[in-house]
């Protein structure tokens, strides 16, 4: 694993994720809509891009071929939430979050993996809500929706030798989760049977181990990363409620 | 990378051949100690004495039958007290946390090759996306990446490790 591109890497997972990839020597293309990275990225090249411009994904890509001739991983980790609930969403919040979670991958996807010339690996980030009913109704949309995408492009570049997988991060402390209301945090934290919230530093491995040649039997895997939240299906509360 | 079990004791239950040798080899490589057990005591000593050629700490003397719980339980503080180090259970399940691994296809020494003219899983493996069946060494790699510190967070996850075989075929799951 020489190359990999990370998008939304400017800050929180993203930069995480492309930081533990520059510790282990890969070549990491951080990725984020802002002119600077908004956290410390000096191990990783930082590119100013918003993933849903494809005229700027056309750009880069003939950039990596031409200085390195390949890319061998792509984490598309760029995504935004969005709290409107379902009587209160409009069809416009609802394609703009579709946009960036998952046109954004998809163009990630079709401009990298004509330089995986020597197959390579994909890992999209779901979200705990890409497999529960979660209440904001268009990023839960939007994250189901990346499930459909990595199965689809599991098959269709399994041949190729490229992986493809999603994991699905809890409750992780990051900007994006910063923002919502302290309840929010406190409900999460109930439901979570590690009794901890996630960090970073918890997702990041998961990525790195999908990428590197550990995992080169595991393609169309959805892997959660969220303490046991979605594994227990809800019922914790009632465990331990009715706990002597 | 190395050294990602140092200090933990792995509880490996079937080491005598197949995935689980090659989970034995792979956690004593990585600084495991490892207590197993065995039916197979022939295939067990085989393993020993791969695992105890490349340096590798690990104990592989009692048969049990992993139904009897008092012998279970047995095993389990016996290996406590000899080695006192954080214990991982391998068996079908991973890890303190919990979490299972999953492989669907893989190809053990019992099996022949699922790709051959007429074998019966021929129509299987030729479905899966990566155009290869598995190797215990496969399945090992993602245990030990549940068993390791860097999956702290993961439990209860379902670590599927198929090629992408049940991806694009649901009724295989």
């Amino acid at each position: 694993m020489s190359v990999v591109v990370v998008t939304g890497a400017g800050q929180g997972q993203g930069a995480a994720e492309a930081r533990r990839l520059a510790a282990r020597g890969v070549t990491v293309i951080a990725v984020d809509l802002g002119a600077e990275p908004a956290e410390d990225l000096a191990a990783a090249e930082y590119r100013q891009l918003d993933v849903t411009d494809e005229g700027g994904w056309a750009v880069l890509a003939q950039d990596l071929a031409g200085r390195f001739g390949r890319v061998d991983g792509l984490v598309a980790n760029a995504g935004i939430t969005w709290r409107a609930r379902l009587l209160d969403v409009t069809p416009a919040d609802l394609r703009h979050v579709h946009e960036v979670n998952v046109t954004g991958a998809l163009l990630a996807i079709q401009s990298v993996t004509p330089l995986m010339t020597h197959g390579g690996s994909i890992v999209l980030v779901g979200s705990a809500a890409a497999v529960t009913g979660h209440f904001p109704v268009a990023y839960t949309a939007s994250k189901w929706a990346l499930r459909g995408l990595a199965k689809a492009a599991c098959l269709e570049l399994g041949p190729r030798g490229i992986r493809v997988n999603i994991v699905h991060p809890g409750y992780i402390e990051t900007p994006m989760t910063a923002s919502a209301a302290p309840a929010f945090r406190a409900a999460n934290l109930a439901e979570t049977p590690l009794g901890r919230t996630g960090t970073v530093e918890d997702v990041a491995p998961l990525v790195a181990f999908l990428l590197s040649d550990d995992a080169s039997y595991i393609s169309g895997a959805e892997i959660a990363v969220d303490g046991g939240m979605t594994s227990h299906g809800g019922v914790k509360s009632i465990s331990d409620a009715v706990r002597a | 990378m190395s050294g990602r079990l140092t200090g933990k004791d792995a509880l490996n239950t079937g080491t005598a051949s197949g995935q689980g040798r090659a989970a034995a080899l792979l956690f004593s490589a990585e600084g495991a100690t490892v207590a197993s057990t065995n039916i197979n005591a022939e295939g067990a000593a085989e393993t020993l004495a791969l695992v105890r050629d490349r340096g590798g700490r690990m104990d592989s003397t009692r048969p049990l039958d992993l139904n009897d719980e008092d012998r279970v339980k047995a095993w389990i503080d016996a290996t406590a007290a000899a080695y006192g180090g954080c214990i991982l259970l391998i068996g079908s399940t991973a890890g303190l946390t919990g979490s299972l691994t999953n492989p669907r296809i893989a190809h053990t020494a019992t099996k022949g090759d699922p790709l051959a003219e007429d074998h019966p899983m021929r129509t299987i493996a030729c479905a899966i996306p990566l155009g290869r069946i598995g190797t215990p060494e496969d399945v090992a790699r993602g245990v030990l990446f549940l068993a390791s510190d860097e999956a702290s967070y993961i439990t209860g996850a379902n670590l599927v490790i198929d090629g992408g075989w049940s991806a694009v075929l649901p009724s295989a799951s």
